[in-house]
């Protein structure tokens, strides 16, 4: 029988795969040697965090007013909705 | 957003509030979908108009296969590419990339044993809102998606900023999940780093 740490994923493993963790994309038995090496390896913890942190804020890193909406464009657009709902 | 069983009834009663919400909630992403198709930015636009009144004329025919968001976003796309093959401009395929890059991702921070070599340093920041703040003003985020593999940058953006799944995102882009996974991933990847390096300026700056 193997010892368990020839199962589990390197620190580059951690890398290429914390997308896939994060993202519950991944087997349950990757997931635990994920874990395991994760208790294991402060950078690797603190990398998968970055991550996760890199993706909770991206939205509100995005300035998406400067993709609005023309104003004249939008009322019109609103007109039209108003104009079809009235039967 | 409300879900779509309370915006749906909402928007077919004639409800221009739940209109404008997802007007103005949706046109950003949409009007960002249509540019990466689309010759000019004018052209993007004048799909995306196209595409709201679409929704308008349609909407009594939603079947609500999908999110009502998700329709939205695959009538822009549809648009935007028929737009873009008609005027001779298609997305370039290349631009996605092979699914493996020589030694994987950023092989050069790791040894060949496949530990760190060049381990990222402890960001100061313990939330998503800490960090936002910390970039706040900064235009990061919008210029790393600028510079990055397009393809990486499309993903990406409907999966983080727009908040679409990854099926979603593959129907869209007419990728395959195993695309639509190594491009996100490795735009990720580009974020995260520029956002080390940025981290690791500001911190130097604030000892000098």
């Amino acid at each position: 029988m193997r010892p368990l740490t020839y199962f589990m994923p390197t620190c580059h493993d951690i890398y290429e795969e914390a997308s896939a963790f994060l993202g519950d994309e991944m087997s349950w038995w990757r997931r635990a040697m994920f874990r395991m090496h994760l208790s294991m390896c402060d950078v690797c913890q603190e990398v998968v965090r970055q991550f996760d942190l890199v993706i909770r804020s991206a939205a509100e890193a995005v300035d998406s007013t400067v993709d609005e909406l023309d104003a004249d464009v939008r009322a019109s657009l609103l007109d039209e909705f108003r104009a079809s709902r009235v039967d | 957003m409300p879900p779509d069983d309370e915006l749906v009834p909402a928007l077919l009663e004639g409800d221009d509030r739940a209109f404008a919400l997802i007007l103005d909630s949706w046109s950003p992403g949409l009007r960002r979908l249509a540019r990466r198709f689309c010759r000019s930015d004018d052209v993007a636009d004048e799909v995306v108009q196209e595409t709201w009144k679409a929704v308008i004329t349609g909407l009594p025919r939603f079947e609500g296969r999908s999110s009502l968001k998700t329709w939205v976003f695959t009538i822009v796309a549809n648009r935007a590419r028929t737009r873009a093959t008609r005027e001779g401009r298609t997305v370039p395929l290349s631009s996605i990339g092979s699914a493996d890059e020589d030694g994987g991702l950023d092989a050069d921070r790791f040894a060949s044993g496949g530990g760190w070599l060049r381990p990222p340093s402890g960001w100061a920041v313990d939330s998503p809102e800490s960090l936002t703040l910390a970039l706040e003003g900064s235009g990061l985020v919008s210029r790393v998606l600028e510079g990055i593999p397009p393809m990486q940058a499309t993903v990406v953006t409907l999966r983080d900023v727009d908040g679409l799944g990854s099926k979603e995102v593959c129907n869209l882009l007419e990728i395959t999940e195993s695309n639509q996974r190594v491009l996100l991933h490795r735009g990720r990847a580009r974020l995260r780093a520029a956002i080390e390096e940025w981290l690791a300026g500001e911190a130097n700056q604030a000892e000098d």
